[in-house]
């Protein structure tokens, strides 16, 4: 029998090398922590803290029949993001495994499907009302036919302008599931004697089924929290958000009520995406990438497939030919096409050009900031231990809650500030627009490149570090060159993400600070269907060109790890 | 030229101890193995000598230097991984060159170093090119060429050849101790092929469950294993459990109703205790030689110049394996057939019998899952 180790001593935490050393690292960590801190915990958390006080006051009684009122909101919204959501995964998921398993070759149909994730929701809003509205082209053409269409505003609006706007972001999340399901597997329960069917259902379903379950997560949350298309479409319907937003501008009404509502919203999504996270973390799978899939090549399929696919491609594609054409419309309605054609809309642009500056402005003052975050709070999240979970948690908070209540809550923070000094409002204006975005859209960045320190073998920065280089160099010279392909990546997708933002915007913004959404916004609301289609069109040509970049860019990068 | 010294060195990984109480010194331009099955702690203990990993106990010493609480960049070791970790952002000599800009040294002279020390690992002329143009063996020179450039008071090895097909390893092999005994460099190797560290090693350190079972040059180790697991571990043969006779001054082993007889036995009184017998220990006789033991051919492998069988003895619980050359041994055994073999004492390694063998064990005493 060995002996045990004679009394363990605890050794020292590291030595450091003699004399004060700072090490830039940490600094960059320091100040990634204060931003969040600053701009993140301390916003949502005095949302919260508020209502927590306000409620623990009894201040719920003064105002009569709250709770009635609050009820109806949440089941409004409730049923809103659970039709969109149960609508979205019925077809995706068969869209899914039709464009991955039974039509593979279809290049084309994969980008067609996720189209739709180029527009911000409230573009798809203003085609919902063209089509559907009561004048709306559809209407008119069902018209004759004695089908009388239902008012569009309200409930139906609201679900049919997200349901055409989330089917892509599901699809996508369940056709990157099934790409993960070797060939081998289906090919091993088809030898066993399966049908293609029992196959999809018995093995294909249940080893996808966190993806679905993800899928279903952020359609839900997105459109829980969507408050474009409500205030657009939804007519007297009435959900969260767009009440918290309503009553948080106008000058009348209690600020009390919208900051109630926001906490309420904090408090509903973070209990949804911890029991939807915990049910992923279930039935997650550990997954090869890169697998080779099956197909199925039954013909009957492939026909259906082909017409379902392409037909919801094609109902997909119609608000965008929609807004286009309302961009060149000089009235369209009561009649089935416009009066006459115009660019006038487009020309009414060219004189003010303060949206189109403001947002990109906004958005490259807010992007690379978002991106450094990522980077730093990448690393944080790989060595991080404990620290890291939490801060996978934190960044995720504003991305699953509404923007409106990222606004609220930096404002009700930050805006006291404005009295302060003729200087501060520069700060709680533009600053805090720029402010509101990094914090709404750090996740994304985050996701991006917490996927690249997953893949950067920690063996390479060891032997820097074992060739006398210091951790800062490490990370200068090792770390960020592997980092730069996710890095570009990052900077695009954040940046399409932040031009399309709204929510946040409507809290946030001042006057002379309106961006392209804003704009697009205020021409839909007032009617005015033509700019606000032009504006859309410089929006999606912004959209669409950065996707097509980030695309190319995928493909090369993807490329050089292959050779 | 620096020794390393490590003292009670131990790591826990939350319950798990990877590492327990490690003692060892290598010595001055010694070229030293830790040998061990998967997952023993010998990358632990050698990522601790790096820095890379923090002891939770333990004393680490370069010469006299405690390094024990120094960072990586401050000790000035040369380190190589399995998986080469050559920077896939720079060219070879960028590779080789790193740890000298580190170093601030002048620009000629890191040219120079450079170029000298791809001549040595014989890349002399594939400094400019990147990484994705090499292959294995190419990078793993370059791995050790960008270590040795710093001119490292030790180099640290871990597994290094595993990722070379078996021609390459023998020659990659012998390079790598060429090289340090040139350089007289002081050498810690981690493997866990048990050929490798016997014919590479001035001395080697077989590792069990996060403990050094027994330190010894490769004969020692191979001859006169230390405990059950080191004869299991290192080399081939029939291990059994048995009972120490001794009489006079010859000592014999039973086991069942068959008696091994053992050398010198140093170590066990009479009592319980475990014998190894090797391979070259055992001794084909002829067909029509008296005595001996008798035994039934159950299986026969031939690898070019050798030849193995694997023989069923009744009364021993395990099969006895023989071992010769091919040309002695042809036609001689042959599956199914009867033969007669007899047990030379020079090749047998016996113990004291032990406690059941641990598996690597949890703090709290209990094993882990
Ligand atoms: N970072 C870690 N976290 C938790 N456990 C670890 C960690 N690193 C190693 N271990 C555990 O410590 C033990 C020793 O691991 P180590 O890597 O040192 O083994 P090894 O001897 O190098 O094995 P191999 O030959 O497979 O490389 C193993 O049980 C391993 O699971
Ligand atoms: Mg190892």
């Amino acid at each position: 029998m060995r002996a045990e180790p004679v009394a363990i001593e605890r050794t020292r935490a590291w030595g450091r090398p003699a004399g004060p050393t700072l090490d830039p690292l940490r600094v960059l960590e320091v100040l990634t922590g204060a931003f969040l801190i600053a701009f993140l915990i301390v916003p949502i958390g005095a949302i919260v803290v508020d209502s927590a006080a306000l409620i623990a006051r009894g201040g719920l009684w003064e105002f009569p029949d709250f709770v009635g009122y609050l009820v109806r909101l949440t089941r409004n919204s409730l049923v809103v993001a659970s039709i969109v959501t149960v609508i979205c995964v019925a077809v995706s998921l068969p869209l899914a495994v039709l464009v991955g398993r039974v039509l593979p070759a279809q290049r084309l149909l994969p980008v067609a499907l996720t189209l739709p994730l180029l527009a911000p929701p409230f573009v798809y809003a203003f085609a919902t009302i063209i089509l559907f509205g009561r004048v709306g082209v559809i209407t008119q053409l069902l018209a004759p036919l004695g089908i009388r269409m239902p008012e569009i505003y309200g409930l139906p609006g609201i679900v049919v302008t997200h349901v055409l706007h989330l089917i892509p972001l599901s699809y996508l999340t369940i056709a990157a599931g099934l790409r993960t399901v070797p060939k081998a597997i289906e090919e091993c329960a088809i030898s066993l004697g399966s049908t293609p069917m029992q196959v999809l259902v018995r093995i294909v379903l249940p080893y996808v089924s966190s993806y679905v379950y993800m899928a279903s997560l952020l359609v839900f949350l997105a459109s829980f929290g969507d408050v474009g298309a409500p205030l657009l479409v939804g007519g007297q319907y009435l959900v969260l958000p767009t009440e918290a937003f309503t009553r948080f501008t106008s000058f009348i009404a209690d600020r009390r009520v919208p900051v109630l509502l926001s906490s309420w919203i904090v408090a509903i999504s973070v209990v949804i995406l911890v029991v939807v996270r915990a049910l992923m973390r279930r039935t997650a799978i550990v997954h090869t990438f890169g697998v080779e899939t099956y197909t199925y090549a039954q013909p009957s399929w492939r026909v259906v497939g082909a017409v379902f696919c392409w037909g919801i491609a094609a109902v997909l594609f119609v608000p965008y030919l929609v807004i286009f054409v309302s961009s060149l419309a000089t009235v369209w309605g009561p009649d089935l096409l416009p009066k006459g054609y115009t660019l006038n809309h487009y020309q009414a642009l060219w004189r003010s050009v303060e949206p189109l500056r403001n947002s990109l402005l906004v958005s490259g003052l807010a992007t690379p900031i978002a991106v450094m975050l990522a980077v730093v709070i990448g690393r944080m999240m790989r060595d991080g231990g404990r620290l890291g979970a939490a801060l996978d948690y934190v960044t995720l908070l504003p991305f699953v809650v509404s923007g409106v209540v990222v606004g609220i809550g930096l404002v009700r923070v930050y805006s006291p500030l404005d009295t302060l000094s003729p200087v501060v409002p520069l700060i709680t204006g533009p600053a805090l627009l720029v402010v509101a975005m990094v914090s709404r859209r750090v996740s994304y960045p985050m996701r991006v490149l917490a996927a690249a320190y997953t893949r950067i073998d920690r063996s390479l920065e060891e032997s820097s570090l074992s060739l006398g280089a210091s951790p800062a160099t490490t990370f200068w010279r090792i770390t960020l060159p592997q980092l730069a392909p996710a890095i570009v990546a990052a900077l695009i997708i954040t940046f399409i993400q932040i031009i399309k933002e709204l929510g946040a915007t409507l809290i946030v913004y001042r006057p002379g600070w309106v961006t392209l959404p804003v704009q697009i916004y205020a021409y839909a609301l007032e009617g005015n269907l033509g700019r606000a289609g032009a504006v859309s069109m410089v929006l999606l040509a912004i959209v669409a060109a950065g996707t097509a970049a980030a695309g190319l860019l995928g493909r090369r990068t993807r490329g050089e790890v292959a050779s | 030229m620096t020794k390393i010294r490590l003292a009670e060195l131990s790591r826990a990984f939350g319950p798990v101890w990877a590492v327990r109480g490690v003692s060892l010194e290598v010595r001055e331009g010694e070229f030293f193995s830790l040998l061990g099955p998967s997952g023993c702690g010998k990358t632990t203990t050698l990522r601790m000598v790096a820095g890379l990993e923090r002891p939770t106990a333990g004393h680490i010493y370069f010469g006299d230097d405690d390094v024990t609480h120094t960072p990586p960049q401050h000790r000035n070791v040369g380190l190589v991984f399995q998986s080469y970790a050559v920077f896939p952002t720079m060219s070879v000599a960028d590779n080789v060159a790193y740890g000298l800009r580190i170093r601030r040294v002048p620009g000629a002279e890191i040219r120079r170093r450079v170029a000298q020390m791809l001549e040595i690992v014989g890349l002399g002329a594939l400094g400019a090119r990147m990484p994705g143009q090499l292959s294995g063996g190419q990078l793993q020179r370059v791995a050790l060429a960008r270590a040795l450039a710093i001119q490292p008071r030790v180099l640290l090895l871990d597994e290094p050849l595993s990722n070379l097909d078996a021609k390459l390893r023998v020659e990659v092999r012998a390079e790598i101790r060429r090289l340090q005994r040139e350089l007289e460099i002081t050498t810690l190797y981690v493997t866990h092929d048990q050929e490798e560290a016997l014919s590479m090693s001035d001395r080697i350190g077989v590792m069990h469950a996060g403990r050094l079972d027994q330190v010894g040059v490769p004969d020692e180790i191979y001859r006169r294993p230390a405990t059950r697991f080191v004869a299991r571990f290192v080399g081939e043969g029939t291990l059994l459990d048995g009972v120490l006779v001794r009489d006079g001054a010859r000592a014999r082993v039973a086991v069942g109703g068959f008696e091994v007889p053992v050398g010198e036995v140093s170590a066990p009184r009479a009592g319980a205790v475990w014998v190894c017998i090797r391979p070259e220990g055992v001794r084909l006789l002829d067909r029509t030689a008296a005595g001996g033991i008798g035994g039934i051919v159950e299986y026969v492998e031939f690898v070019g110049p050798s030849l193995r069988a694997d023989v069923r003895v009744p009364g021993l619980p395990r099969l006895l394996r023989l071992a010769g050359s091919s040309v002695d041994l042809a036609g001689r055994v042959r599956t199914g057939d009867a033969v007669r073999l007899a047990v030379d004492p020079a090749g047998v390694a016996v113990g004291p019998a032990e406690a059941p063998e641990a598996e690597p064990v949890a703090a709290g005493g209990g094993a882990r899952a």
